[in-house]
């Protein structure tokens, strides 16, 4: 039987919280990074903000803004974007290859995905002294599995 | 040791150059900075005596890998690093389609002949029987291989005939 209708639209087009929630959510690098949980709605103007994504136990949630998301397949959320929190623990190389040591947390500009520095733990017998480098995004040449700055790791001693 | 004597022509002064020796057992960087292996050869061209390419043993798949120079970016007394993502480690990584869609593993990687360039991905899933899927069908190579919109994998499950 056929649903009666009273929105003003046609809804044959549209999708529902149901083809959201509990997908999988996928970033722009085919990375699984959770489930969507939660569908955030702003109050004042109904309209869509993003939605929350659940990612274990273990890991905290994050949500995810709208822009960022590309498309709501059958199977899966796509994000446009590679998350930024996802590089915590990658190991760091210098322009040489040689290791820094590994991102323990990361800065952002404001809520968004983009960022403003990540902090470094140091190898042992590089920097023992130092507890965490701070490297600003102008340093970073390429994040893929690990991440490859731009300078060798004496210009970060001497900061 | 004290300072060597000089006796170069047109070559590059000693601070210049990298001692291949000291290479030996470095790591090797791809592009994105994953650890490709740790290299255990370095071989020359016996004519030019110029760098060849170097033997890697893989730190994933433990197999052994000649690259050629010209997938290098850089090289010192560190590591190297590629200019590219090596292809045969795309072996073992997901596959999904388009809309999300688990199809399977990589079991097999062609490449057109010796290069890096990808020719197609041998894909086998728990039930399925392998099946190819060729490059102009790969949309995405990153943690995972996301297919393009417009490919519709042709899974063969066990229990259908080969025609």
């Amino acid at each position: 039987m056929q649903e009666k209708n009273i929105s003003g639209k046609k809804i044959n087009k549209t999708i529902t919280s149901e083809d959201i929630l509990g997908k999988n959510v996928i970033d722009a690098e085919g990375g699984f990074i959770g489930v969507a949980e939660k569908i955030f709605i702003e109050p004042k103007h109904m309209n869509f903000i993003g939605i929350s994504v659940d990612k274990g136990i273990i890991k905290k949630g994050l949500t995810i803004g709208k822009n960022y998301i590309d498309k709501i397949t059958d199977h899966a959320v796509f994000l446009k974007i590679r998350v930024v929190f996802d590089i915590k623990g990658m190991l760091v190389f210098d322009k040489d290859g040689k290791k820094v040591g590994k991102v323990s947390s990361i800065d952002l500009y404001g809520n968004r995905n983009k960022i403003k520095k990540i902090y470094v733990k140091p190898s042992f017998r590089l920097f023992s002294f130092k507890e965490k480098i701070a490297i600003s995004e102008e340093l970073i040449e390429n994040i893929g599995d690990n991440v490859l700055l731009n300078v060798k790791i004496s210009s970060l001693l001497k900061k | 040791m004290g300072e060597p004597h000089n006796i170069l022509k047109s070559e590059r002064a000693l601070e210049k150059t990298v001692n291949l020796k000291k290479l030996i057992g470095k790591r090797v960087l791809s592009k994105g900075g994953k650890i490709v292996g740790k290299i255990f050869e370095i071989r020359i061209n016996p004519n030019n005596l110029g760098l060849e390419g170097i033997l890697v043993k893989g730190n994933v798949i433990g197999k052994i890998m000649y690259i050629g120079k010209s997938y290098f970016s850089s090289l010192s007394h560190e590591a190297v690093i590629l200019n590219i993502e090596v292809s045969v480690l795309i072996k073992d990584k997901q596959v999904i389609d388009s809309k999300g869609k688990k199809i399977g593993r990589v079991k097999e990687v062609l490449r057109k002949g010796t290069r890096n360039d990808l020719k197609g991905l041998f894909v086998k899933s728990l039930f399925s029987k392998k099946f190819f899927i060729p490059a102009s069908a790969i949309g995405h190579v990153g943690k995972s291989v996301v297919l393009r919109s417009n490919y519709n994998a042709r899974k063969k499950y066990f229990w259908q005939k080969d025609k």
